[in-house]
């Protein structure tokens, strides 16, 4: 029975590819007790997030009915406790979770259009359906039927008409216990009665009740009635005094039955759902502001400082800015007592946090090219130095549009700090290094230029690429030039291009001789066709009749051992390349001869090269 | 993978997120670090007596020792309820863990069973010798036969009445009482009393707020009132309350009431409910010794509410209900939030219908709600006002009347339909002849008899 048990699961995902590996426990990747409450803290999880099932499936879930239903049964269960423990292993958006749940979807489906309802007996360790285990796992740790029992719940039925919608509903109840979240308000039997399932009847424990009741407890209970100690006594034997004085009303007007228009009725029902909750939480920090600025109440801006902050938390995780702007704003507004005041500073900042800004940062649109509006004032109004949690955002974020924004915020805090600027920059990690030059160049172009001449032979081609995009734009001079024509011999051919390219932009003689010398010692260390094509042609734009002079040496050695070195393949096409461009009658005719003893590639070159000069001198006034 | 798939990851890993926000992680960790070792502490003083005399000297240590986690759950949780369900161990509600390989669970469990107990409360911190005292009594031969009860008459005579000894628990089932829903809704009403005085009390104490003895208490008052005239049994049950559980619980009671007919789902009236439970709780704060005054008493509520750590949108509508509850309908340009509005309409009603000492109610019950009428649309919610009167009626439950026959009676019901919206249920106070009924008798206005007059009671 195990053994057919086995080669089932390896059927399915949670068993998929990977190898068993030993119990979590034993491996200490959660490293709790067999009776223990896992922390649910993200720390807690391992921080590699590649799909391994086997720390969700484990050794002990068993298939175990015998029964087609039971058997059928057991694996929808089976998946629906690896889906359950998924979340404590994964974090919430790995693809790892959505395996699980496809595969809970399949197993459930397909249980329920064959048999109709499941019901089941809960146990400590096993579930029951129509007096048959399906379900055995002594595992505390990583048993469905002991985490439902434990919690009180004794009877789940899964009806025929269960979607998909209530049974993620009901997993993510589940869920929540298996990873250890103890909540405040909440508990499971709470949960489970909050979401008014339609088609799940769960019957969970209502609470204790006495297995038996000795008659004469009675008695000596009655002995002992009322307070239970003395807070319990001064609560229950205060008079009355609540809500004095009364309110007074010297009217009175005619009341009579009227139905409420539906519509009413949802317009209430709307106020309460969690699309109302922004506001409303907006609504409660300004009152509390209100209140723990008011000199007569006994209450201080400290109290308060957790429960805004986790209102914080909440806007931000919805990524709701300008809910995250009004509290900013009010903050700032609100004027504090004196001994409080210290407390406004620190709370204003923890809205910029790196935490926060990377927050608000992160959760902004791929499209969006501006920094929006709100963050601009919200960064504003925040005292204190914005730039180091910038920075940290930029190492972090990832996203283009996120770094864009960060960027554009960094350049607005960086006005009027560019030595400091430039400081971080030569330190930064290339990827920061990129966006802090192109932060700089907004501010400052000239200052922007000289680093990145400085920068022109760092071996990082992120920050060169960088440093040519700031020396493209830049105001050209010879200074500027020097430091591109050192990025010819950059390893990267993209570097070298570009690099090139800004050279016959602004014809830049004195790089002649460089580029001769590029392509001579290229020739000979497997440069490419491309780049002996922009050689040539740069050549040739930069300095024609000295380019002409270059080629015919090249394509008309003097000796028969220059002839036959190696590379002259790669001369022959750069030149080529050049004479295309060049006008006269010796340009043809040279490129015509290389054609007669030229290899197919290299006479498919030259034949193109005719029809570019052709083209060039017609397009130049045509001499014919 | 599609989409449906994908939506249902989003959205489960939204529920783990709110849920992780809804926690306060420090507390919960100390409750079971305490809690535990408060457990095991008791166990081994237990155990200790099968081999020691308790005037050893051995036990001056463990007993300083399980003395102290008393005072350190008492500082954190107040009243600490221990209690054994079937193989676990419970301290206020949090699950204890024991390590299984000493089998500590069901020794400690078996040693409490043989005195039929199977928690015990301690409403306050135990000296070391009246500790000394309890292990004695639970390490002593159990009465053959009443050996709980014996247990706890030996308890109170030793001055250890604040020392509860429950029975030995079980779970209980949903739907397994066979008692009547009328009844179960009584009952569930006057043992709200004592959850609210236990979290009334702690917050007075300066404990942090742990709504969910609340939550439980108040989700039973919505499922109980459901096939019932929740308003009059309400009513009726009032007066064996203590004075400061009678106007919390009929707020939250009448509260209920109007979301319901507002058609809130249960998971909103059961946030609504915990909202009204502690609505009030400013009057009940102490500053420097003495009450805090009608005006700040909102500000300190918010004051001890506030100090309940974990993000959960229930937390914040109490919250700011709690600053609301007696704001107009439409304050400085703002509407309050709708369990705001809800709580001031049940608010109201009931500072104006409750009987004071000395004095008797402020208006009777049907002054009250005409005249609340008046002020619509200003002071309160119109929509909301309709749906309580559309409730309750133009005699609500707890008026007193003249009929015409003469009779003086007291009104039993709310509205029960459109048609009977002004002929109440009546039970018989007073006979024309001015004797009182031996046995109910009750009147049915739809059916019989007129309203002359509405009288209001003196004190």
């Amino acid at each position: 029975m195990v053994s057919s048990m086995t080669r089932q699961e390896t059927a399915d995902p949670g068993s998929k590819g990977s190898p068993r590996i030993a119990h979590p426990t034993d491996t200490g990747m959660d490293g709790h007790s067999a009776d223990s409450e896992p922390t649910g803290e993200p720390g807690a999880q391992p921080e590699k997030q590649q799909i391994n099932e086997s720390l969700v499936t484990g050794p002990s879930d068993e298939v175990v009915g015998s029964s087609d239903k039971g058997k059928t049964a057991a694996e929808a269960l089976v998946a629906l406790g690896r889906a359950a423990r998924c979340f404590l292993i994964y974090s919430p958006d790995n693809e790892a979770i959505s395996i699980f749940l496809d595969n809970l979807k399949k197993k459930m489906d397909s249980y329920l259009e064959r048999f109709g309802d499941m019901p089941l007996d809960i146990r400590p360790w096993e579930m029951v359906l129509d007096d048959e285990v399906i379900y055995l796992n002594r595992d505390r740790e990583r048993s469905l039927s002991f985490r439902l029992f434990r919690d009180g719940v004794r009877k789940v039925v899964l009806r025929r008409g269960v979607d998909w919608s209530e049974l993620t509903r009901f997993l993510g109840i589940i869920s929540i216990r298996f990873t250890g979240i103890r909540q405040q308000e909440d508990d499971i039997v709470t949960l489970l009665w909050k979401a008014g399932f339609k088609n799940i009847e769960v019957e969970a424990v209502e609470g204790f009740v006495p297995e038996d009741e000795e008659t004469e407890m009675e008695a000596a209970a009655v002995a002992h009635t009322g307070a239970k100690n003395a807070m319990q006594a001064m609560i229950i034997g205060e008079p009355y005094t609540f809500d004095v004085p009364w309110p007074e009303f010297k009217k009175r007007a005619r009341i009579r039955y009227q139905e409420v228009e539906p519509d009413l009725l949802r317009a209430l029902a709307k106020e309460e759902d969690s699309r109302a909750l922004a506001g409303q939480c907006v609504r409660l920090v300004w009152e509390i502001l209100e209140i723990s600025s008011n000199p007569v109440e006994p209450m201080r801006l400290q109290e308060a400082l957790p429960i805004i902050r986790e209102i914080r938390d909440f806007l931000l995780a919805e990524g709701l800015l300008s809910s995250v702007l009004e509290l900013v704003r009010k903050i700032d507004e609100t004027s504090f007592r004196e001994q409080d005041k210290d407390q406004k500073d620190d709370l204003l900042r923890a809205f910029a946090d790196a935490k926060a800004l990377g927050r608000i940062i992160h959760t902004i649109p791929s499209d969006q090219q501006e920094v929006p509006r709100e963050l601009v004032e919200m960064v504003d109004l925040i005292p204190g130095d914005k730039f180091s949690v910038l920075l940290d955002i930029l190492e972090k974020e990832r996203g283009t549009a996120a770094r864009r924004i960060t960027r554009q915020l960094i350049v607005r805090e960086a006005v009027g700090r560019v030595d400091y600027l430039v400081t971080v920059l030569k330190r930064a990690e290339p990827a920061v290094a990129v966006d802090l030059m192109r932060a700089l160049a907004q501010i400052d172009m000239a200052r922007a230029s000289e680093v990145a001449v400085e920068l022109s032979d760092h071996d990082d081609v992120e920050l060169q690429l960088a440093a040519l995009n700031v020396l493209e734009n830049a105001e050209y001079d010879q200074q500027l030039g020097l430091g591109i024509g050192k990025m010819l011999q950059a390893d990267t051919e993209e570097v070298r291009l570009r690099a090139l390219k800004i050279l016959v932009k602004h014809k830049e003689r004195w790089a002649f001789n460089g580029i001769v010398r590029r392509l001579e010692t290229g020739s000979l260390r497997g440069i490419q066709p491309r780049e002996a094509v922009a050689l040539g042609e740069a050549l040739a734009s930069i300095w024609d009749r000295r380019a002409l002079h270059q080629f015919r040496k090249w394509l008309k050695p003097r000796g028969i051992v220059t002839r036959m070195i190696s590379g002259q393949q790669m001369l022959r096409w750069a030149a080529v390349s050049g004479l295309a461009l060049i006008e006269g009658e010796e340009p043809e005719k040279l490129i015509r001869w290389v054609a007669r003893s030229a290899g197919a590639e290299l006479h498919e070159h030259c034949m193109q090269s005719l029809v570019r000069h052709r083209h060039k001198v017609t397009g130049n006034g045509a001499k014919r | 993978m599609n989409e449906e798939i994908q939506s249902a990851q989003q959205e489960l890993g939204k529920t783990i997120e709110q849920a992780r926000a809804g926690e306060d992680k420090a507390l919960a960790r100390q409750v079971r670090e305490a809690g535990e070792q408060f457990a095991r502490q008791l166990y081994g003083l237990l155990r200790m007596t099968r081999i020691h005399d308790l005037e050893n000297r051995a036990f001056e240590q463990p007993v300083r020792e399980l003395r102290a986690s008393l005072q350190r759950l008492w500082d954190l949780l107040g009243a600490i309820h221990l209690v054994c369900v079937e193989d676990q161990v419970y301290v206020n509600d949090v699950r204890i863990r024991f390590d299984l390989a000493s089998d500590h669970i069901t020794s400690m469990v078996d040693d409490l069973k043989v005195h039929a107990v199977g928690g015990i409360s301690f409403n306050e911190v135990l000296d070391e010798s009246q500790i000394k005292f309890l292990i004695t009594c639970l390490a002593a031969r159990p009465h053959p036969t009443m050996p709980r009860t014996t247990l706890q008459k030996k308890l109170i005579d030793a001055g250890l009445g604040t020392v509860d000894l429950q029975a030995v628990f079980r779970f209980r089932l949903k739907g397994e009482s066979e008692v009547s829903v009328n009844r179960e809704f009584a009952d569930v009403y006057q043992s709200s009393a004592g959850v609210v005085a236990d979290a009334y009390a702690n917050l007075v104490a300066n404990r942090v707020p742990n709504p969910l003895p609340i939550r439980r208490i108040t989700n039973e008052l919505i499922d109980t009132a459901k096939s019932i005239d929740s308003a009059t049994m309400a009513r009726e049950v009032d007066e064996s309350l203590p004075n400061f559980a009678r106007h919390t619980l009929m707020v939250t009671n009448l509260s209920i009431l109007i979301g319901r007919g507002a058609g809130l789902s249960d998971a909103a009236l059961g946030d609504l409910g915990v909202a009204a439970m502690y609505h009030d709780i400013g009057m009940s704060m102490k500053e420097d010794g003495y009450r805090v005054p009608y005006e700040r008493h909102t500000g300190a509520g918010l004051r001890s509410l506030i100090k309940q750590r974990g993000f959960h949108e229930a937390k914040i509508r109490r919250l700011l209900t709690v600053i609301e509850h007696h704001r107009p309908n439409n304050f400085q340009g703002r509407r309050p939030t709708l369990f705001s509005r809800i709580i001031h309409i049940a608010d109201d009603y009931d500072i104006l219908t409750r009987y004071r000492p000395n004095r008797g109610p402020i208006l009777s019950h049907p002054d009250t709600v005409t005249r609340m009428a008046s002020v619509v649309g200003t002071e309160y919610d119109s929509v909301l006002f309709q749906l309580f009167v559309n409730a309750i009626g133009l005699f609500p439950p707890g008026s007193v009347l003249r009929l015409a026959s003469g009779r003086l009676v007291i009104s039993i019901s709310g509205v029960r339909s459109r048609e009977t919206f002004d002929k109440p249920l009546c039970r018989v106070v007073m006979r024309p002849d001015r004797s009182r009924p031996k046995t109910e008798e009750v009147v049915d206005l739809a059916r019989e008899d007129r309203i002359i007059r509405v009288v209001r009671p003196s004190a």
